[in-house]
């Protein structure tokens, strides 16, 4: 048969019965729509949480038993000691850099998350980027905002914290940017504008002078009144302390863009707080605030050492930062750490407690591909260690089990349907008997017979796909505009709650044909069993 | 002068409907020879077996006895692929009611036939066919025109046309004119004769209408399913 040819003879045939069709086809567009509708936001919603909320590529790695380990030793009942027995297990007890870090994962499980451990991760394949973080270990409060947000008083909050090497964000320099749209694009683009940098100022301290307040220093430098009962901040290699009254440079953090929609969605509308997006955010970059490092909100008496107050500045926006809480360089986490580890009576911080300040509280790993997270799992637990769990896992199957009930009830639909069009097809084939006999007699076969009706229910099923997704869209575009216009800010409101891949285009239209197909399969083969010479009998 | 070549060998054909104490034999060894160019027609009265035997013949039944050969095949035995291919390469049917696609124009329904497998029309010559034929069945006019806009002669006559488009050998024709006036009818048969005379279709037509079987060469008689007499006094010498 001629393809174009019957192609036009069986739209004739459509056209022709188009009421019946079309009345037939409503349970089939019904459950297209619902199909398309139904996983399209099952994807939207996926990615959201996946790109968003949740990175799918973002995995970070922790070492066996932190979050015991580390309350227990700030709870002040000598933790460490508890820990002994394993001590055997764990061979980089000592933190020591770089050295083969595999070759003892193969005899005993690794402790610490080192430079070495880094070295190691780096060095997979399946890794794209892995850059290691610093909690504080100490409590910090943080106190500011009244001026900038405009409020009658200033926020005050307890605080995480952690520390991030300055060379794992993207920090632009360009002086000057021509347009304002130039601007927004670099804001996208960047975690940290300029003028502002995310370093670490110890070094650029050295060269500033005593002052009596703020004033006495340059802008965004400050001055440290408020006397420590131990002024020396350890660093990592040579000593350093910042004076009583010393100016020094404002801490630069950066927060989360999870922190921003949780502003943006929960905090600010609930009290009336403006909002900030990355792209208005200019006038807030700068901002600084007191932040009370050895100072808890929940317990009056939480460290050894005296707390002490510095100056934080928010300098950017970056996906790296910790979620709830400020990030700063590494190297501040690291003195800071050390400044609040146990001493002993000549004022050294205690060996023993020494990873607290040198080793990382967790690497931040994101992998090449999703298929590519098991093997890497499988090796970081070789090593010894664990992954963060996010919840990601749990959302993710949440959204797959509801997403997976609305696609069957879709298809229950559909199913339900194709009876119905295999029904009006056998009404359709009755009252074309007459015809059948026509096409015997001119010469079709029975396969031409059955290719003649299953082409038309496929071209049908191909109208009701379009149709389905059609009105799938449509409603999508509703729902978009009704979570826009109607619904109040949540965070990580997306700007389409929907996803329409090629593939769920093409599986919409491929499942509508397929259940037209399938449905009038029995009818078509039906209609080719019946015998010319009774077709032609005149009724 | 050469014997023409047989194109319908019927040899001892019977046929039956239902089964049980309801068998009812409507077709009694039913023997028939058919040359090419001849020019036929069977008559009997209504329910004597004509339609079944043509039906027969047509390769539309084949649940019979006995065997029945179309242009050397025995059709009992092609496959149904072959048999619908034979059907439109040699034969051409003709209906009392026309059977019109009612949705389709006039030049579509006599291109109908190009749509299977043994067309002889080559791709895209479709509509110059059928306006050839439609022109030759003196339908020029109407090549555009819908079933229901046309009157019970041009019906037929596009139907004829239709089974014209693959240049058959053999036309089958059931009752052509029992459904037209007699002047209309009149002009069938003219046609028909035409079509024999001048192209050498082979035609076979069944007819209970005595004014339509005097005209053929030759009659065949058929009651209750048997054939009484064989008229051949107007047949050419063979
Ligand atoms: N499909 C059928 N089932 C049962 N009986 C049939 C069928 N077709 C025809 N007959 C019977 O066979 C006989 C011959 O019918 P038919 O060939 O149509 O006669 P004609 O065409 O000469 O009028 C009639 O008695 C008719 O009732
Ligand atoms: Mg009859």
């Amino acid at each position: 048969m001629n393809p174009i040819k019957t192609f036009r003879l069986v739209v004739k045939n459509i056209k022709r019965n188009s009421k019946q069709l079309l009345l037939a086809s409503i349970g089939i567009v019904i459950g297209l729509w619902a199909f398309s509708l139904f996983l399209g936001f099952g994807l939207g919603i996926t990615n959201v949480v996946e790109g968003e909320i949740f990175p799918w590529d973002k995995l970070e790695v922790i070492p066996p038993a932190t979050n015991l380990a580390s309350t227990r030793t700030r709870s002040g009942k000598g933790g460490a000691s508890g820990n002994c027995d394993e001590n055997d297990f764990f061979i980089n007890e000592q933190p020591n850099g770089v050295f083969n870090k595999e070759l003892e994962a193969k005899f005993r499980k690794l402790r610490y998350l080192d430079d070495g451990v880094v070295e190691l991760i780096r060095k997979r394949h399946e890794v794209r980027t892995a850059y290691p973080k610093m909690k504080f270990t100490f409590p910090a409060i943080a106190e500011g905002g009244m001026d900038e947000l405009h409020l009658s008083h200033p926020l005050k909050t307890e605080i995480f914290a952690d520390g991030l090497n300055p060379s794992n964000l993207t920090q632009c320099n360009k002086e000057e940017t021509d347009t304002d749209m130039e601007r927004h694009r670099e804001m996208r683009r960047c975690d940290v504008m300029y003028p502002f940098k995310f370093k670490d100022y110890s070094e650029d301290d050295k060269q500033l002078g005593f002052c009596e307040t703020h004033k006495d220093c340059a802008s965004g430098v400050f001055c440290n009144t408020k006397e420590t009962e131990n002024i020396w901040i350890f660093p990592m290699k040579n000593e350093e302390t910042i004076g009583y009254h010393r100016c020094y440079h404002a801490v630069p953090v950066v927060v989360s863009t999870y922190l921003l929609e949780l502003w943006n969605g929960s905090i600010a509308p609930a009290h009336g707080y403006p909002k900030l997006s990355k792209e208005t955010l200019g006038t807030f970059l700068g901002l600084s605030f007191e932040v009370h490092l050895g100072e808890s909100m929940f317990s009056s008496k939480s460290v050894n050492v005296k707390p002490f107050m510095r100056k934080f500045q928010l300098v950017g926006i970056s996906k790296r930062a910790i979620p709830l809480g400020v990030t700063l360089p590494i190297s501040y986490a690291a003195r800071y750490n050390k400044y609040f580890t146990t001493r002993d009576e000549s004022g050294d911080a205690m060996e023993r407690e020494a990873h607290k300040f040198k080793t990382f509280s967790s690497i931040i790993v994101r992998v090449k591909s999703k298929k590519q997270i098991t093997s890497f799992l499988a090796y970081i637990h070789r090593l010894g260690f664990t992954q963060q769990d996010t919840s990601a896992e749990t959302v993710g199957l949440v959204i797959l089990f509801v997403t997976g009930i609305l696609v069957f009830i879709s298809f229950v639909i559909i199913i339900i349907a194709a009876i119905n069009i295999a029904n009006t097809y056998f009404m359709i084939i009755s009252e074309r008997r007459r015809e059948i006999g026509i096409m015997r007699a001119l010469g079709a076969n029975r396969g031409n017979i059955r290719t003649i009706f299953l082409l038309e229910a496929g071209i049908l099923g191909f109208i009701d796909g379009f149709l389905g997704l059609l009105f799938g869209w449509l409603t999508s575009r509703g729902v978009d505009w009704v979570i826009w216009n109607v619904v109040p800010d949540f965070p990580f409101k997306p700007p389409t709650a929907f996803c329409f891949p090629w593939w769920l285009v093409v599986s919409t239209i491929g499942f509508g044909i397929f259940f037209c197909v399938v449905g009038s399969l029995f009818p078509a083969n039906h209609a080719s069993q019946i015998e010319p010479s009774e077709a032609l009998i005149p009724q | 002068m050469s014997k023409p070549k047989t194109i319908i060998k019927i040899s001892k054909v019977s046929k039956f409907y239902g089964s049980g104490s309801a068998k009812q034999q409507v077709l009694h060894d039913i023997n028939i020879n058919i040359y090419e160019g001849d020019f036929i027609s069977i008559v009997g009265t209504s329910g004597s077996g004509k339609t079944t035997l043509l039906n027969i013949i047509g390769g539309l039944d084949r649940r019979y006895e006995g065997t029945c050969l179309v242009d050397g095949h025995n059709v009992e035995k092609l496959n149904e692929r072959r048999l619908a291919r034979m059907r439109n390469e040699t034969l051409g049917f003709i209906f009392q009611s026309f059977n019109l696609m009612e949705h389709l124009t006039a030049w579509e329904n006599v291109a109908l036939s190009s749509f299977f497998a043994g067309t002889k029309i080559p791709l895209g010559k479709e509509y110059a066919r059928a306006t050839e034929v439609l022109e030759k069945v003196g339908l020029k006019d109407k090549i555009n025109a819908y079933p229901a806009n046309l009157s019970g002669g041009q019906k037929q006559r596009v139907a004829i046309a239709r089974a014209l488009y693959n240049k058959p050998r053999l036309l089958l024709c059931d009752e052509p004119t029992g459904n037209l006036d007699s002047k209309t009818g009149e002009e069938v048969i003219d046609l028909f004769k035409a079509l024999n005379r001048e192209d050498k279709i082979t035609l076979l037509v069944i007819t209970h209408e005595d004014r339509v079987s005097k005209t053929t060469d030759r009659s065949i008689q058929l009651e209750d399913g048997r054939i009484v007499s064989t008229d051949s006094k107007n047949a050419p010498v063979h």
